[in-house]
């Protein structure tokens, strides 16, 4: 039901990325998965709808999870790391893809991050119990 | 770790077949499947943000709209039954039949897809579109070809920060360029006298639009006389939001 549920978010946002949505919320839906496997089939979805080069958001999604996650195993995410992170994140994603980016599109990132914040530790939570 | 490196080696191994093309056949299918979708996810989006804009909050002016509504409902029914005759499947080829261009051209209309920095059409290389192709709506400019794949292209249009059109306005010339999600026009020289609502068309000159073709009006001219050239800002003849259709012109 997860799984349904995750790749019915990945195709919405997908979707609305390829057809009106400036703003990466792919890259953060990626980041509160935190799962290698996530982070591919995003890409490799945006790449297909975008007509992007197919491999290239994979490969971009990946980097950023594996960066996200190499500070995690250390500290626990805080919210002075994760919103410079997604920022600079959204920021680069849009430059190499070649699409545009504002300081509007980070800000509103950023919003959305702080507004899911709690999210992000509950994931971080559940892994340790495990 | 290991699973990172799986999936960064499969990502750059797509991206080796993708550079050879050896992709074509998948994107082929997920570009049939996906059109309806798209076509109707950028429609919806494009006519709610048509609406916000056009939101207003006083009262007096919702029972004026109301009014006028009703007006015009009428007026409608009166002219629907007038028009009768007018009933064509295609209203946008229509319109293109009715502009001056010249009547050897070939056009293929493409449907609007999706819009984020570059347009996204229903139609691609199957279709015979190619990268450097121009599109139009009615004799406007609308941008040219960047990117091709099997069934979808993309267009950058003239507001983009990377274009940059050879135009003339009547004689004088000049170059029209994107800044900041506008049009502006520069590289005219000081002398040269242009002024608000002259028109702008392509100048045919770099060979990569043909000539002649409308681009917009001039908005504002600036004036600073310690620059040799002039600049202004041109105001589109054509509202890229709105666009639901656009025609390549082929080779």
């Amino acid at each position: 039901m997860n799984f349904l549920l995750s790749f019915l978010i990945v195709f919405f946002l997908c979707f609305l990325q390829a057809t009106s949505l400036k703003v990466n919320f792919l890259l953060l839906f990626v980041l509160l998965k935190n799962k290698y496997r996530w982070a591919f089939l995003a890409g490799l979805v945006l790449d297909l709808l975008t007509l992007q080069r197919l491999g290239l958001s994979s490969l971009l999604f990946l980097v950023a999870l594996f960066l996200f996650r190499l500070y995690s195993r250390k500290y626990e995410p805080q919210i002075f790391f994760l919103l410079p992170f997604v920022f600079l994140a959204s920021f680069v994603f849009a430059k190499i893809e070649s699409e545009i980016w504002s300081f509007w599109q980070g800000l509103i990132l950023c919003f959305c991050l702080f507004l899911l914040r709690k999210k992000f530790k509950k994931e971080r939570q559940l892994k340790l119990d495990l | 770790m290991r699973r990172f490196i799986s999936f960064l080696i499969l990502s750059f191994l797509l991206l080796g077949l993708d550079f050879f093309g050896w992709t074509r056949p998948i994107r082929a299918v997920v570009e049939k499947g996906s059109e309806p979708i798209k076509m109707g996810i950028y429609r919806r989006i494009a006519n709610s943000k048509w609406r916000i804009e056009n939101f207003k909050f006083s009262r007096e002016e919702l029972l004026e709209l109301k009014k006028k509504t009703e007006e015009l409902e009428r007026e409608k029914a009166k002219l629907e039954i007038e028009n009768v005759q007018l009933k064509i499947d295609n209203a946008d080829m229509y319109r293109l039949l009715q502009v001056p261009l010249p009547a050897d051209w070939k056009f293929l209309p493409a449907k609007i897809l999706g819009q984020t920095r570059y347009l996204l059409i229903n139609q691609g290389r199957r279709n015979g579109v190619k990268k450097g192709m121009s599109a139009v709506f009615e004799n406007v400019l609308v941008g040219i070809v960047i990117s091709v794949s099997e069934k979808s292209a993309k267009i950058m249009l003239p507001l983009d920060a990377d274009s940059k059109i050879a135009v003339k306005i009547g004689k004088v010339k000049g170059i029209l360029i994107g800044e900041d999600d506008r049009l502006v026009l520069t590289e005219v020289l000081q002398g040269k006298e242009i002024k608000a609502d002259d028109l702008i068309t392509t100048s045919g000159e770099n060979e990569i639009f043909p000539a002649n073709l409308l681009i917009g009006k001039i908005k504002s001219v600036e004036k600073e006389e310690r620059d040799p050239y002039q600049k202004a800002t041109v105001e589109s003849l054509v509202d890229y939001d709105k666009l639901e259709t656009v025609f390549l012109i082929l080779d």
